[in-house]
């Protein structure tokens, strides 16, 4: 797909999102401490680390659906302090998450132009019955990208984990963003569904030339599907490199001790 | 290897505080001061057969007059329209009620409970209180009816339909979140949908309960069948009741039929 809209000013191109010390607690507990990141602006990054590393805080820190107690973050040019930004910044980010969170009784059609719902006039993107004909055929277009335009009709429950979970992908993309998030995008699947997920949502962010941050507990999709691959452990970085340079059990070590 | 020593079981009444033992026997106590109190003595219920049985038999035959009938058909109409147009009212208040009280949907945070202390208002009040005052206030009539199960179903679909909404999967909502869709937007976009089965299922109960209501509105004159009801035993007119209460009784087995089918249809 052409990109179509133009991209703003260079500088702001260079990177997706820039965190520079961030900090977050939960529950009183510090699960961000003094984080620094880059995302460039078509770059792929798996994060990796154990249960409770921060990941997940990470994701939602980057489009300010949780708040830092330190830092800054910038996310497709704009800092996210500013009045407005956040907003601005969801709409331009497609998000990917652990379990689909698909409506189930809504149309796949119906579930897909939900990722409209930022847009002016958004109560037409409520349902495929109320939705705008540019819409409904954005959504296909991004339903074909997944390959399950011919599931448009179908009810969102009547789907596998790996299709429910394309459908969520082609959710996320009908929003032409330039960030996309994934929380865990394969963790609800079974191995060889979660290969097939994979390799599609990679192969459709690289081809559109998105950024993709996104969390795994997989080593070896990690590093097949991203760039590059960041572990976190303790709310702290602990490696960063590019995935084609990571050393045989540098990974899993991070997973120790 | 240690030797391992099985505990002995715990007591009997291990799990019987001091409290819930005062608490129980206190609860026995009121039973019984009130079986004595209120409950028909032998002695009445002995009295009351008879005459039971002799105001039964004054009620037969039931009267047949096709021109009774026929008034009798249009009153029954009359209190159908009662519910459904009560129920209709009532259905669409409760549902900017059920938004504004529902927990984790409502955008008016801390002060969702004055929505939800409306709707347990409206619950409490029993219908035929709420028909007084509006007989009262809007004068004798079907209006007054309708008025009144339209309190009804608020306290009734103003608390289901919140529930519904509250139980709403967790995760489509924060998706929609996410992508920056307003609270409304997640309401119509993955809440409702979500509860719609639920809201369906309250709204045909509400049905119910309104026919099974508006039938007995009329006894205090907000319209209806049981206005010719109350007419009938103030005039002794037994064999006339007889016939309302046959009609009545088929109308509300008619319509909790008509909801059983439905409920059934739309699984």
């Amino acid at each position: 797909m052409a990109l179509d809209e133009p991209r703003a000013v260079a500088a702001e191109a260079a990177a997706a999102c820039r965190l520079t010390g961030i900090a977050l607690s939960r529950g009183g507990r510090r699960v961000l401490d003094g984080l620094d990141l880059t995302v460039g602006a078509a770059e792929r990054v798996a994060l990796i680390g154990p249960n409770g590393a921060g990941k997940t805080s990470l994701l939602n820190a980057v489009v300010g659906l949780a708040p830092i107690t330190a830092g800054r973050v910038e996310a497709l040019g704009r800092d996210l302090s500013a009045a407005g930004a956040r907003a601005a910044v969801r709409g331009e980010t497609g998000y990917v998450f652990q379990r689909h969170a698909l409506v189930k009784r809504r149309t796949v059609l119906s579930n897909v132009l939900h990722g409209f719902l930022h847009r002016p006039g958004a109560w037409r993107a409520w349902s495929a019955m109320l939705a705008p004909e540019a819409w409904r055929a954005e959504a296909m277009e991004a339903l074909a990208e997944v390959g399950l335009a011919d599931r448009a009709a179908d009810r969102a429950d009547r789907l596998s984990g790996g299709q429910a979970q394309r459908v969520a992908i082609a959710r996320a993309l009908v929003r032409r963003p330039r960030l996309v998030i994934a929380d865990e995008p394969t963790a609800s699947l079974d191995p060889a569904a979660g290969r097939e997920v994979m390799s599609l949502f990679s192969r459709i962010v690289a081809k559109r030339g998105v950024a993709l941050l996104f969390t795994t507990h997989d080593m070896a999709d990690a590093l097949a599907y991203a760039d590059r691959v960041v572990a976190l452990k303790g709310g702290r970085i602990v490696l960063d490199r590019r995935a084609a340079e990571v050393m045989p059990g540098e990974l899993e070590a991070v997973f120790d001790g | 290897m240690a030797e391992r020593r099985i505990p002995a079981p715990p007591g009997r009444f291990a799990g019987l505080s001091p409290l819930s033992f005062v608490l129980l026997v206190a609860a026995a106590a009121l039973v019984i001061a009130s079986l004595g109190d209120v409950s028909p003595s032998p002695q009445r219920l002995a009295e009351g057969g008879p005459r039971m049985a002799r105001l039964v038999g004054r009620m037969l035959p039931p009267d047949l007059d096709p021109a009774f009938l026929a008034r009798i058909g249009l009153r029954i109409v009359e209190t159908l329209q009662i519910a459904l147009i009560g129920t209709l009212f009532g259905v669409i208040l409760s549902f900017p009620f059920a938004y504004a009280s529902a927990r984790g949907v409502t955008p008016f945070g801390p002060f969702a409970f004055l929505f939800k202390a409306v709707v347990s208002f409206a619950r409490t009040v029993p219908d035929l209180v709420w028909a007084l005052i509006f007989v009262s206030a809007i004068g004798l009539g079907a209006v007054a009816g309708t008025m009144t199960i339209m309190m009804d179903t608020l306290g009734f679909c103003g608390r289901f339909y919140a529930e519904a909404m509250e139980d709403a999967e967790e995760e489509p909502r924060e998706a929609l979140t996410a992508f920056g869709a307003s609270r409304f937007g997640v309401l119509m976009g993955a809440v409702i949908p979500d509860a719609m089965p639920s809201i369906i299922a309250t709204t045909l109960f509400a049905l119910e309960k309104a026919v099974r209501s508006s039938v007995v509105l009329g006894l205090v004159g907000a319209g209806g069948i049981g206005q010719e009801l109350k007419t009938a035993f103030d005039l002794f007119q037994y064999e006339k009741a007889s016939t309302i209460i046959l009609a009545i009784f088929i109308v509300v087995l008619g319509m909790e039929w008509a909801t059983d089918r439905l409920r059934r249809l739309l699984r």
